[in-house]
């Protein structure tokens, strides 16, 4: 690069939230900010886009900028030699990504490639569940999953991935999310059987471990717009849980929380008296959120 | 573990790193100003902005207005002349520095529009009058920047999300006295709709639809339909207020079956406020779990995201700002909408003091405070 002279950064008189960069990084990017105002697209300004991103995975532009390269570089070359371009930016943004697995700019930059690319759903699918094995709640790439079921498919094994998830660990609440997101483009979630069904599953869960809220939601998530009284196997589960003895704390409350909902519903007076009550124990039990179980109190 | 608010030590922290911020965030080198407005409106939450000393709150307001894009000199930088207008997050692509904004150096030399929230939020939090903000500029690029299902990208093909609809939301109402009208070039049903599809089925909100439930998105959706003046539009809003309650561990958690976390103090108490229902937040265990993680040092403050980690920006600032909510003596009210005290979204209304502005008290409750559901 001893052709270009570097631009330095210009924070005027007063420089405010100035960055104690680490060695190595003002140099990089003196020469980047140069690159870009030139505009020159070629394979040293390439590598010089990854030095950047390699200081800083954070650099927007940097990755804006590597697009554009790849798209100058390969406007005149053969289908082939374009997509074998792209088919490397993949791999460059797969290394990267597995470094910088909460930074929005590489995934981002990873649905672009695949976007120009257009291949089948199979081997991301593949990539984004080997992340989840290590990050099993990350953000984005179940986002991206979303991303990639919604445009290239592959829905019909995404119902075994998620229970697998749920099965190695049911607090796993993105996985929830999953399911239900996979219910609502592969099914019916008006149909009563599919959500008796769908109750059935979730009170598996809950019935392992009463205390944890992600099946609860789920359960409300799927009955609600249908009606509790439609689905009465719901009030079945709640009273159990309270008559026995395996739930205590939080799956305590959980099934009394739900119940209130149930009993309020229907706008019986009886049913809503035994809401209220339920009300007052909740104000005990779930002391944290005593103010909250007053005003529920006062909706019934 | 600390019991008190350490009001004197944050202040330090954030007035040090106002000058200068250690290594670790170079990866925010892109979006400085961001950094800046952490500082600043903490600053002002405890009621200490006067420790910023005249010479160095006039240099951050001209550092922000050189941020500012103005049209190339030459005119051919390439970029629409919609896309001309708003703030970068710093001088990282080499534009000058250069007073009342700077020419924008390169096609890739343009605004981003969270920098451009944060650009105006911190303005108004130091009683600049925004009048060298280019407004018709930033308002066309902010529309520009809206895509067909309704929700904002960062920047022109940029990345897209909650977070930017949110933003928008927030410029155009900085702007625009307070609020979004109904004609500011951002179409508000198309936005309304987007939130509101973006609805999780356990009554939170997700940065797109069909995303997870997340305290930082459910903020961002429901502060844009109160800006907006949509926020009635919400079906069934005890839903919501309840993934919000259930959210509470003591600190507030971001997802269920997470970790508690100083951040959500702000994007789930502010959604609580958003609400109506800011008095269903536990105060006393909400203080405790913040005051718990302030950082221990004979010198400087500044909060952390758990108990014995290090401290840093943004956990300062919202921790602070989850304080206020808290109702915590000495910090400065919030106007939870717009991510600023109180007194400095009365700026954004054309009012020198909170007091002089009667509105603004009416239209912060954008709900009667009753709960129950509109209509």
């Amino acid at each position: 690069f001893s052709d270009l002279e570097p631009l330095p950064q210009d924070d005027g008189p007063v420089p405010v939230v100035r960055i104690a960069y680490p060695d190595g990084f003002e140099e990089v990017m003196s020469y980047f900010r140069r690159v870009v105002v030139t505009g020159e697209c070629s394979q040293r300004t390439l590598q010089l886009s990854a030095e950047v991103i390699a200081h800083n995975a954070a650099n927007y532009t940097a990755w804006q900028y590597r697009r554009r390269c790849l798209e100058a570089m390969h406007s005149g070359s053969s289908n082939a030699a374009r997509e074998q371009a792209w088919r490397e930016e993949l791999a460059f943004c797969t290394a990267r990504g597995r470094e910088n697995l909460k930074n929005y700019q590489v995934w981002f930059h990873r649905r672009s490639c695949l976007a120009r690319l257009g291949s089948g759903p199979e081997a991301e699918l593949e990539f984004v569940a080997e992340i989840l094995r290590d990050d099993s709640k990350n953000y984005h790439a179940w986002g991206h999953r979303q991303w990639v079921l919604s445009s290239c498919g592959g829905w019909e094994g995404e119902a075994a991935f998620v229970e697998g998830l749920l099965e190695e660990d049911a607090r796993n609440n993105s996985a929830w999310n999953q399911r239900y997101f996979l219910l609502q483009h592969t099914a019916d979630l008006s149909s009563l059987s599919v959500a008796e069904g769908e109750v059935d599953f979730a009170a598996r869960f809950i019935a392992a471990a009463p205390g944890n809220p992600s099946p609860w939601n789920y359960l409300r998530g799927v009955v609600e717009p249908l009606g509790y009284s439609a689905v009465p196997r719901v009030r079945l589960l709640c009273e159990g849980l309270l008559a026995g003895d395996a739930a205590s704390g939080a799956g305590r409350v959980a099934a009394m929380s739900l119940l209130v909902d149930v009993l309020d519903e229907g706008g019986d007076p009886a049913e809503q008296e035994r809401a209220r009550s339920l009300c007052d124990s909740l104000e005990d039990l779930d002391s944290l959120r005593e103010a909250y179980w007053q005003w529920r109190r006062s909706r019934v | 573990m600390a019991t008190q608010l350490e009001r004197d030590k944050h202040a330090r922290y954030l007035l040090h790193c106002l000058r200068e911020v250690p290594q670790p965030y170079a990866a925010l080198d892109t979006s400085r100003l961001s950094l800046a407005y952490f500082c600043v409106a903490g600053l002002d939450v405890l009621a200490h902005l006067g420790k910023i000393d005249a010479p160095l709150r006039a240099g951050i307001v001209e550092w922000i207005y050189s941020l500012q894009v103005l049209p190339p000199s030459d005119g051919c930088a390439g970029l629409p002349a919609d896309r001309l207008g708003g703030f970068r997050g710093s001088g990282y692509l080499g534009a000058a520095h250069s007073s009342g904004g700077a020419p924008s150096s390169s096609p890739y030399d343009g605004a981003h529009l969270a920098m451009t929230y944060t650009a105006l939020a911190v303005l108004l939090t130091l009683g600049d009058d925004l009048s060298r903000v280019d407004g018709p500029r930033v308002l066309a690029f902010v529309s520009s920047l809206q895509d067909e299902a309704g929700c904002f990208s960062a920047y022109p093909g940029g990345e897209r999300d909650m977070r930017f609809l949110f933003c928008a939301a927030a410029v155009v109402a900085m702007l625009r006295g307070g609020a979004v009208p109904p004609s500011s070039g951002i179409d508000v049903e198309r936005a309304t709709r987007y939130v509101l599809e973006s609805r999780g089925f356990d009554g939170g909100f997700g940065l797109g639809p069909g995303q997870e439930s997340h305290g930082g998105s459910t903020f961002t959706g429901l502060a844009a339909l109160a800006l907006m003046g949509t926020l009635r539009r919400l079906p069934q809003p005890q839903r919501t207020v309840r993934w919000c309650v259930e959210r509470q561990v003591g600190g507030f958690q971001g997802r269920p079956n997470k970790d508690e976390d100083t951040c959500y103090s702000f994007w789930i108490g502010g959604s609580l406020a958003l609400l109506g229902a800011a008095t269903l937040l536990q105060r006393a265990a909400l203080s405790a779990f913040c005051l718990s993680c302030q950082f221990a040092h004979p010198t400087f403050g500044g909060i952390a995201k758990h108990p014995d980690t290090r401290p840093d920006l943004l956990h300062t600032h919202y921790a602070l700002c989850g304080l206020s909510l808290a109702g915590a003596a000495g910090l400065a009210p919030l106007e939870p909408r717009l991510g600023i005290t109180a007194r400095a979204a009365a700026r954004a209304r054309g009012c020198e003091a909170e007091g002089e502005c009667q509105t603004c008290e009416e239209e912060t409750t954008v709900w009667d405070g009753s709960l129950r559901e509109p209509g």
